[in-house]
C-alpha cells in the first residue's frame, strides 16, 4: 500500500511533465519524466525546508500546485485545432533536408551541415 | 583495421542518413536463437537463483571473521552466483540481443549483490544509513534543520525530501527504507544509464556488458539511503540530459585529422603513427545527436538547472562534479551549453558562502589545509585506510585498491583498444577524468578514493566493455577465405564474438567474487543488530533530557577520527552527545575513565557497547579479543554501575547515583544559520538576477545559429558585472563572518 501511494506521489508530476515534453522520443521521454518528478517533489521539499514552510501538508499541495503548472502548461502550448481534431503535431523543427529558412527564425539545425564524407573524393569525379 | 571500420562507419551512416536504427538496417538478420536455447538459459537462471538463495537460511552470521560474508556464504550459493554470470555471458554469446532475458538477467543480479543482506540479517545494515535516519526523524519532528548539531544538516534536501515523502505516504518506521535502499537505488542508477548508452556508438554486447559491471563494479558501499546515493542519481541523469541532448553540432574531426597539412599528410613512419593516433582522423565515439526541438532543449536546459539546484542543496561534492564534468564535456567539444558550468558554478559558490556558515566558519584554516595537498589526499585515502587494522581487515582493503587498480587500468586499455580502431570515445574519457579534478578538494575523511572510484564508474565500466567488445556496431566481417589469417577459424564466422565472451566472463566473475568479498567484507561490524537500536531506545526512555553517551575506543579518536559503530542517533538526534574513553590495553577491568566520564555527564549519562563496536575495535584498533567480555564482567560487578540493558549483543550501563550537575541543555532546532554581513543583502538580490541572466543567455543561445552568437554579447556585458558583485560578496562573507 505504501509502494503504491509512494508510487502515485511521483507520478503526478511525472505525468504533467510527459504530457509537456512532446516531440520526444518514448525512452527519452519517460527517463526524463521520471527525472522531472524526482526533482519536483525533492524541489517542493527542500524550498519549504528553506522557506521554513516544511510540513507533509504544504509539500502535497506544493507538488500538486507544480505539477498543476507544468500540465497547464503543456495544454496551452498545444495548439487547440490539433487538439481537438487528434492530429498527430508535426515535428517542432523541419526535417532535415528542408529548406533553408531565412532572418531571425533560423537555428544552427536549418543550416546544412557539410557531411564529412563529400569532401574528400569529389575531385575523382570532376573534370 | 581501423580504415575498415572507418569505412563500414561512412557507409552506414550514408545509407541510414545517420540514425542510429538505419545501420541496424542495412544488415542481414543475425540467426534465430533456437527456442530450446532461450529455455535452457532461462532455466539456468532459476537454477542459479535456487542455488543462491536457498542455502541461505543455514548461513551462521555468528561463525563470520575479519574477512566478512564471503568466509560464511555456502558453496551453494557461491555456485549460484557463478550460474548466474555465465548465463549473462551466455546470453551476450547469442547471435541476438534478447532484451528481455538481458534486462531481466541484471535486474536478478541487482537484487543478488546487492540485497543478499535483506535475507541474513534481521534489520538494515550499516550503522551509518541509521545515522540518515536520525537526520530526517529530525527533519519530520521540527519541520526544520539545525545548522550546529552537524555539517551533514548545511545541505538537508536529501532529508527534507526523504521526511516528506514518508510522511505523504504515511510510513512511519524508517527501517524497511533502510533495508531496501541499495537495491532501489542501484536499480534508479540504470535508468539514467540506458540513456548514457544508447548515444554511444557500440555493439549491442558492449552496452548490456556494460549495465552488467555497472551493478557489479558498485562495490564502494555509497548506495545506501544517504545524500550521496541520491545525488549520484542526479548527477546521472544531468550527465545523460546533456550527452543525448546537448551534444555540439559539429562533433566530427575532419577526414584528414585536424593537424596535419597537404604536404605531411602522405608520410608515414612511426612518428606520424603516433602523430596519427593521437589526432588523426577519427570517428566519434557516440552517435549523431537526437534531433529535437528549440522547445524541447528549453525544457531540458531548465530541467538541468533544476537538477543543479536540488543537486547542490542535496549534497555538497556531488555538485562539483556537475559543474567539472560540464566544463569537461564542453571542453572537448561535445556539449553546446558553454554557460552551462558557469551557471552550475555559481549555484555550487553561493551554496557553500551563504547555506554552510556554519562548516567553513570554524575552521578555515584546515579548509584551506585540504585545498591542492593532493598528495597528502591520495595517500590518506588510499594507504592511510590501512592505519593499525588487523590482517584480515587490511586484506580486505588491499583487495578493495586491487579490484579500482584493475578497473581504472582496463579502462585506460580499453580506451586505447577503441583509439586504435579510430573511434574517439571523448564523452567517456571526460567522464572518466572529471572525478579525479576532486582529488584537490577536502580530504573528506579519508573517503575520497572511494568516492572518485563511485563518481568513475559509469564510464569505467562502459571502456572496459569496450575492451572486450570494441566494435562500433555489428557487422558482419567479411574475409576472403583464401586469405590466411592467425587463428581464422576464432576470428571468423557466425563465433568469432565467441572468445571475447570468454575472455569477459573470466573477468566477470572474479569481479563478482570481488563484489561479494570487499562489498561485505566489514560485515562482521558492519551489521546491525535489534539490540543495538534497542540499546538507544532504552537509553531515551530512561532519561527526560539530554543522553551522554560514553564509548570505548581502542585508539585516541582525537588522534585518528573515528565515531561509535553503532546506530546513534537514529532518533532524537539533538538529546545525544558522544564522550569517548579510550581503552586501558593492559587492564580490561580497569573500569576508572569509564565511571569518571559518567560522571561528567550528569544525569543522563550512560556507557553503551555492542558487538559490532566491540568486533571493529578488535578488527581496527588491534584490541585483544577478549577485552570486551572482561570489561563488560567488570562493568557488572562495579558497586558504582548499574545495568540498564543487557545481552549478548548490546550492553548500557549507568551510575547507580548519578550527578545532579552538570545538566546539559537540548539545543533547540537553529534553522539553517545563513548568518548576516554588511554586504550579503545586496548578495541576495544579484544572485538571482545573476542567475536569471545566465539562464536567459543560454535559453537565447539554444535559438541562435551557431555563426550569431556574437547577439549573446548583451547579456554576457550585463552578467560580468553582476557575476563580479557576486563573487565580491562570497568574499566579503568568507573574510567578514568567523
Amino acid at each position: 500500500m505504501t509502494i503504491v501511494l509512494a508510487l502515485l506521489l511521483f507520478s503526478v508530476p511525472g505525468a504533467a511533465f510527459w504530457s509537456l515534453m512532446r516531440g520526444f522520443d518514448p525512452v527519452g521521454r519517460l527517463v526524463v519524466s521520471i527525472a522531472a518528478s524526482i526533482v519536483t517533489v525533492a524541489g517542493a521539499a527542500q524550498i519549504l525546508l528553506m522557506a521554513g514552510f516544511w510540513s507533509p501538508g504544504s509539500g502535497l499541495v506544493a507538488v500538486l500546485l507544480l505539477s498543476g503548472l507544468v500540465a497547464g502548461l503543456a495544454r496551452m502550448h498545444r495548439p487547440r485545432r490539433l487538439a481537438h481534431l487528434h492530429i498527430p503535431r508535426p515535428p517542432s523543427r523541419p526535417a532535415a533536408g528542408a529548406a533553408v529558412r531565412s532572418g531571425a527564425n533560423v537555428t544552427r539545425r536549418d543550416l546544412p551541415v557539410r557531411r564529412r564524407d563529400e569532401d574528400e573524393e569529389d575531385w575523382l569525379y570532376r573534370d | 583495421m581501423g580504415g575498415e571500420a572507418r569505412v563500414t562507419v561512412r557507409q552506414a551512416s550514408q545509407s541510414g542518413g545517420g540514425a542510429p536504427r538505419a545501420q541496424q538496417a542495412v544488415q542481414p538478420p543475425a540467426p534465430q536463437t533456437p527456442r530450446p536455447v532461450l529455455i535452457a538459459l532461462g532455466a539456468m537462471v532459476t537454477l542459479g537463483l535456487m542455488l543462491f538463495w536457498l542455502p541461505l537460511r543455514g548461513v551462521d552470521l555468528e561463525a563470520m571473521d575479519g574477512y566478512g560474508l564471503i568466509g560464511v556464504l555456502p558453496i551453494a550459493t557461491l555456485l549460484g552466483a557463478v550460474v548466474l554470470v555465465l548465463t549473462f555471458m551466455a546470453t551476450l554469446a547469442l547471435a541476438r540481443p534478447h532484451q528481455l532475458l538481458l534486462a531481466a538477467q541484471i535486474l536478478l543480479l541487482i537484487i543478488t549483490l546487492h540485497g543478499v543482506t535483506l535475507a541474513l540479517e534481521p534489520i538494515a545494515r550499516f550503522p551509518t544509513a541509521w545515522q540518515t535516519g536520525g537526520f530526517i526523524e529530525y527533519v519530520t519532528r521540527n519541520h526544520t534543520v539545525s545548522w550546529d548539531l552537524d555539517a551533514r544538516f548545511s545541505t538537508p534536501g536529501f532529508f527534507a525530501f526523504i521526511a516528506f515523502v514518508m510522511k505523504a505516504v504515511g510510513q512511519n518506521d524508517i527501517e524497511p527504507l533502510l533495508r531496501w535502499a541499495p537495491t532501489v537505488t542501484n536499480l534508479l542508477y540504470l535508468i539514467p544509464y540506458i540513456l548514457i548508452l544508447r548515444v554511444l556508438r557500440a555493439t549491442w554486447r558492449a552496452k548490456w556488458f556494460a549495465a552488467w559491471l555497472f551493478i557489479a563494479a558498485n562495490w564502494v558501499g555509497q548506495d545506501y539511503l544517504s545524500p550521496q546515493a541520491f545525488a549520484y542519481l542526479l548527477y546521472l541523469f544531468f550527465v545523460a540530459i546533456l550527452v543525448n541532448w546537448f551534444r555540439h553540432h559539429d562533433e566530427r574531426t575532419t577526414g584528414s585529422g585536424r593537424r596535419r597539412s597537404g604536404d605531411t599528410r602522405e608520410r608515414t613512419g612511426g612518428f606520424w603513427r603516433i602523430y596519427n593516433w593521437l589526432f588523426g582522423a577519427k570517428d566519434p565515439g557516440e552517435l549523431p545527436a537526437k534531433p529535437v526541438g528549440v522547445r524541447e532543449q528549453s525544457i531540458l536546459l531548465i530541467l538541468l538547472f533544476i537538477l543543479i539546484l536540488v543537486g547542490t542543496a542535496a549534497h555538497q561534492l556531488t555538485p562539483f562534479l556537475m559543474t567539472a564534468s560540464c566544463a569537461g564535456l564542453v571542453l572537448v567539444r561535445r556539449c553546446n551549453l558553454r554557460g552551462l558550468p558557469f551557471i552550475a558554478g555559481v549555484v555550487y559558490a553561493a551554496w557553500i558562502s551563504f547555506m554552510t556558515v556554519g562548516y567553513w566558519s570554524s575552521r578555515k584554516g584546515e579548509l584551506f589545509g585540504g585545498l591542492g595537498k593532493v598528495f597528502t589526499n591520495v595517500q590518506q585515502s588510499t594507504g592511510g585506510r590501512l592505519g593499525t587494522a588487523s590482517g584480515a581487515t587490511q586484506d580486505i582493503q588491499m583487495l578493495r585498491i586491487v579490484i579500482a587498480v584493475t578497473v581504472v587500468g582496463l579502462a585506460v586499455a580499453g580506451l586505447m583498444r577503441r583509439r586504435s580502431r579510430g573511434i574517439d570515445d571523448r564523452v567517456a574519457l571526460v567522464l572518466l577524468l572529471v572525478p579525479f579534478s576532486s582529488f584537490g578538494l577536502q580530504n573528506y575523511g579519508g573517503e575520497l578514493a572511494l568516492r572518485i572510484y563511485f563518481f568513475m564508474l559509469p564510464a569505467a565500466c562502459l571502456l572496459i566493455a569496450y575492451l572486450f567488445f570494441p566494435a562500433p556496431f555489428d557487422a558482419p566481417r567479411v574475409r576472403d577465405p583464401k586469405v590466411k589469417i592467425w587463428l581464422g577459424h576464432l576470428r571468423t564466422g557466425s563465433r568469432r564474438h565467441w572468445p571475447a565472451v570468454a575472455a569477459a566472463s573470466v573477468f566477470a566473475l572474479l569481479l563478482t567474487g570481488g563484489f561479494l568479498s570487499v562489498r561485505y567484507g566489514n560485515e562482521k561490524y558492519e551489521q546491525v543488530r535489534r539490540s543495538d537500536v534497542k540499546a538507544f531506545d532504552v537509553m531515551l526512555r530512561s532519561t527526560d533530557g539530554a543522553v551522554g553517551v560514553v564509548w570505548l575506543s581502542a585508539e585516541n579518536p582525537e588522534l585518528v577520527g573515528g565515531e561509535p559503530v553503532m546506530p546513534w542517533s537514529y532518533r532524537s538526534w539533538e538529546r545525544f552527545t558522544r564522550t569517548p574513553v579510550v581503552a586501558n590495553r593492559n587492564n580490561p577491568a580497569d573500569i576508572s575513565q569509564i565511571v569518571q566520564r559518567l560522571k561528567e555527564q550528569g544525569p543522563g549519562g550512560f556507557f553503551v557497547t555492542t558487538r559490532s563496536h566491540e568486533d571493529y575495535q578488535v578488527l581496527s584498533g588491534g584490541l585483544a579479543s577478549d577485552y570486551a567480555i572482561k570489561m563488560r564482567r567488570a562493568l557488572a560487578a562495579s558497586p558504582e554501575l548499574t545495568t540498564v540493558f543487557a545481552d549478548t549483543d548490546a550492553a548500557v550501563y549507568r551510575l547507580k547515583n548519578p550527578p545532579a550537575e552538570p545538566r546539559p541543555t537540548v539545543p533547540e532546532p537553529a534553522g539553517l544559520g545563513m548568518r548576516n554581513s554588511p554586504w550579503t543583502p545586496a548578495g541576495l538580490i544579484y544572485l538571482p538576477v545573476l542567475l536569471g541572466v545566465l539562464l536567459t543567455r543560454e535559453l537565447r543561445r539554444l535559438r541562435l545559429p551557431p555563426n550569431e552568437l556574437r547577439r549573446l554579447r548583451p547579456l554576457t556585458v550585463l552578467a560580468i558585472p553582476l557575476l563580479i558583485s557576486v563573487v565580491a560578496v562570497i568574499i566579503e562573507r568568507f573574510v567578514i563572518i568567523s
